[in-house]
């Protein structure tokens, strides 16, 4: 056996050298690129990476694989000091324009910190970074006071140290995938629903896979108006507290991984919802509210599904790459057979083939999608500090933001937005989505067949990246359904005549 | 085996599954359940499922085993494996002339023959054979009370060193055993680590010294890999009819799933792949002879079921989406066991080499 395995190539690293995490330039390229022709943006990029890098490496990497375990025994564990770190990170904020409180930083930011954090436990990323889809949904609503509500909440509490939660309410016993497509979206059996009454609304129906649906602060609930005709236009969302009478969480999903982030059942038995937590119907007559909204949603949403894939395919490299270093195989050290070393390469080529596919959609989604806007919008108007947190002035700009001029002048903005551009941003998220969890879920499969039996042991953090990945294909629309959708986004439009869209 | 035995068979091991769901639940947690195992072992040594090859009329009757391995998949991957594992501990047992043991036997499954020399240390000092080191994920070992520890002898043959595993004789042995470990799948059939401080073994623990022990052994591991297939095949076959099934049920996107192509589409394959390995298995388990290891090429088809299972089980996942993930259906249950499927009876990529050696030479 011995006499065709030869210690070909001298070790990788010096005995005991740590993988070191790369810089900004070396990990993203990409982004350096535009990063030098925009000095600004390119510090704002940079800093959030090695902010993201730190908070990781001194508080995720150390913890995953306890978290992990801890809530497979009990799935109501909640890490409460990592949330509070996060907190001291901004991690909550990090998507919110500085006019309403949050960062002020590129959204991209926001994508690469959660990459980061992926990279390490795509559970715990999914923990913290899932408010940004609940933030995309209010966004895409065009609707700056339901906006306003959730931003001014989770910035103070994140300021005074305490984590806040926004879960996103879709997916019901009878429709998954289709309740997360825009075409579909209409024919999926979504029973749940809100009837209009003296100063809002009566919500009744179940939620379910919730992604922190169990200690959400605020529920954005997608549901239909009781007395519409359950078409697309009766789309409504809504913002419930937690504490609302009538909302219940009858369990908690067993799920196979990503256990840092539990996903729950939510239960609304007429639970009465203010007007001023219903973000508006958009009244457009060229498009109508789902098939904007749900679409530009999901172009950000199907992106940052790339941008965790991608740290999960990282993960998988790395994990491999130390278990390498540390073992051998018959009798050899695995770092010194070149046919390891090539497996090894392409748990690499692979991270970095998902990375560029989703910066590249990033890149789309920033240009011509629904986060295009906050691209522009970033800067907080510069006020004397006595003006900016004086309670009238405040007040005065909560009026100006749930205002109708406001509401209209954001609607106006979303109305420049072709379907085309629109079609552009959708389609790439769609190819990040599926081609990022795919090339995860590939590295984590060949990781752990490089490792053998080592890569089955939870310890050495394979089995778990195995666990965690599969749920990659499956939320935001099925792999199957991104597809479907991709179809309609580049393929029927490269038609000169289309018959629908 | 006739058609009628067959047909007798997978209806007693489904009707006894069916049976014993809260058994196999109790088996099937992420803890350990000592007591399930044990009562599992009673139950199944009754039936005399256990000792299959310790008998002199069926040693030979690989189709048997690989069909009874293939049912209980069907319901518990654990519970199939740790049947074969018993029975391969038996035809070890009954080579040496060693009585047919009355609990779990432990076996470096997840190890291939060719690994086995890899793992721990030996020092020859007089007579006894010293070792010391880790031997990592042994099947079994924490509910065992019996280890079957493959010893690189002198003479450089392979025997097994045949230790007892009550508390009292691992203190005597200078061995610890680890509890079970964490791992991906067939958490029913627990895996833990061996620490030898110094173990010492003379002749009389030593069994199956001769050359002709050593192929026997060679033999029995190699044919082992159809035990395997069979249980990868019924792991393939419950995910396939959860996933046909869940399709004919639910609704998604205003009708029935399986009335989507796509999903027909997926079925389909899921089918053409599930049913070539069963065929496989089953095709196998007539031809080869108790007396020799598998060909080449069996050898070839049982590694490319090890790699294909993981991404037909994740199929399985992914035609019920979100619910495919949950606990509900056990689909996650089958796609994790698959993965750690892939490793039994040793690295793929060992069993690959050693496969090609004997033609590269």
């Amino acid at each position: 056996m011995n006499s065709f395995l030869i210690n070909e190539c001298a070790p990788l690293a010096k005995l005991g050298a740590e993988i070191q995490e790369w810089s900004f330039l070396e990990r993203f390229p990409e982004l350096a690129f535009i990063a030098k022709s925009n000095n600004s943006l390119g510090k704002q990029l940079e800093q959030s990476y090695l902010n993201a890098v730190e908070f990781s490496e001194r508080y995720v990497a150390p913890q995953a694989l306890a978290i992990d375990k801890k809530m497979t025994e009990d799935p109501h564990y909640v890490p409460e000091d990592l949330l509070k770190k996060a907190c001291e990170y901004k991690l909550f904020s990090t998507m919110f324009p500085a006019f309403l409180g949050g960062s002020g930083l590129h959204p991209i930011c926001t994508f690469i910190t959660y990459e980061v954090i992926a990279t390490h436990c795509v559970g715990i990323a999914n923990l913290l970074g899932v408010n940004g889809l609940g933030i995309c949904c209010v966004l895409a609503s065009f609707d700056p006071r339901g906006l306003s509500v959730i931003t001014k909440e989770i910035c103070e509490n994140e300021k005074n140290g305490i984590p806040t939660f926004l879960s996103t309410c879709v997916t019901e016993p009878g429709a998954g995938s289709d309740a997360e497509d825009a075409d579909e979206f209409a024919n999926a059996q979504l029973t749940t629903t809100a009837k209009k009454v003296d100063g809002g609304y009566i919500l009744n129906g179940t939620k379910i896979f919730i992604s922190n649906g169990g200690h959400a602060q605020i529920h954005a609930v997608m549901t239909f108006d009781a007395d519409g005709a359950h078409t697309p236009d009766d789309q409504m969302l809504l913002l419930v507290r937690s504490g609302s009478k009538g909302l219940s969480i009858p369990r908690l999903e067993n799920k196979m991984g990503q256990k840092a982030c539990h996903a729950a059942e939510v239960h609304f038995d007429n639970v009465f919802v203010p007007e001023n937590m219903m973000c508006r119907k958009d009244e457009s007559s060229t498009s109508s509210y789902s098939y904007t909204g749900i679409a530009n949603v999901l172009g950000v949403t199907r992106a940052a599904v790339g941008a965790w894939s991608t740290g999960v395919a990282e993960n998988a490299y790395r994990t491999a790459l130390r278990y390498a270093r540390d073992n051998d195989f018959l009798g050899q050290p695995m770092e010194q057979q070149q046919w390891v070393r090539l497996e090894l390469a392409q748990l690499a080529r692979r991270a970095q083939v998902a990375r560029s596919t989703y910066i590249g959609a990033l890149l789309a989604v920033s240009t011509t999608g629904l986060i295009s806007p906050l691209a522009i919008t970033q800067k907080e108007p510069k006020l004397p500090d006595w003006l900016k947190h004086n309670n009238t002035v405040r007040n005065l700009r909560e009026k100006v933001l749930s205002g109708d001029l406001t509401h209209r002048a954001f609607k106006f903005m979303a109305q420049l937005q072709t379907s085309a551009e629109r079609d552009i941003a959708t389609g790439y998220g769609d190819v990040a989505k599926v081609s990022c969890s795919e090339l995860a879920l590939e590295n984590c499969q060949k990781a752990i067949t490089l490792m053998g039996k080592g890569g089955l042991r939870h310890e050495n953090g394979a089995e778990k990246l195995l666990r965690d990945v599969r749920l990659l294909q499956i939320y935001e629309g099925t792999n199957q359904v991104n597809m479907l959708d991709y179809v309609k986004r580049r393929v029927i439009r490269q038609f000169d005549t289309q018959l629908s869209l | 085996m006739d058609n009628e035995t067959k047909l007798i068979l997978q209806k007693s091991v489904n009707d006894w599954c069916l049976d014993n769901t809260d058994l196999i639940q109790q088996l099937e947690q992420p803890k350990q359940n000592s007591v399930a195992a044990n009562t599992l072992f009673d139950e199944l040594n009754q039936l005399g499922l256990l000792s299959i090859f310790h008998d002199e009329e069926t040693r030979s009757e690989i189709s048997m085993l690989a069909e009874v391995g293939c049912q209980f998949a069907i319901h518990s991957a654990s519970i199939a494996l740790m049947v074969v594992q018993q029975n391969l501990a038996c035809a070890l047992l009954a080579q040496a002339k060693l009585e047919a043991p009355l609990g779990w036997v432990a076996l470096p499954l997840y190890d291939s023959v060719y690994e086995w020399s890899y793992q721990i240390q030996y020092e020859q000092k007089g007579k006894n054979t010293i070792t010391n080191g880790n031997w990592l994920s042994i099947s079994l070992l924490p509910i065992a009370t019996t280890l079957l520890l493959p010893i690189q002898a002198k003479d450089k043959t392979t025997s097994f060193a045949h230790i007892s595993l009550s508390a009292t004789a691992t203190k005597k042995n200078n061995i610890e055993i680890s509890p079970a470990i964490t791992a991906l799948g067939l958490r029913g059939a627990p895996s833990g680590d061996l620490k030898a401080n110094g173990l010492s073994l003379s002749e009389d623990d030593l069994i199956l010294n001769s050359t002709k022990d050593e192929d026997f052994v060679t033999n029995l591991w190699s044919q082992a890999e159809i035990y395997i297939m069979a249980i990868r095949s019924g792991i393939a076959e419950s995910s396939y009819r959860t996933a046909r099934d869940y399709a004919t049920e639910r609704y998604q996107g205003g009708k029935i799933i399986i009335e989507h192509s796509l999903i027909r589409k997926l079925l389909a394959d899921f089918y053409r792949e599930k049913s070539a390995l069963e065929e496989n298995w089953r095709t196998f388990s007539q031809t080869i002879s108790p007396d020799l290891s598998i060909s080449d090429g069996l050898m070839g088809i049982a590694l490319a079921s090890a790699e294909k299972l993981p991404w037909l089980t994740s199929d399985g996942i992914q035609i019920l989406g979100g619910v495919g993930y949950m606990s509900d259906f056990i689909q996650e249950r089958r796609f994790r066991d698959a993965k750690q499927c892939e490793f039994l009876l040793g690295h793929p990529q060992a069993k690959a080499f050693s496969n090609w050696h004997a033609d590269a030479s």
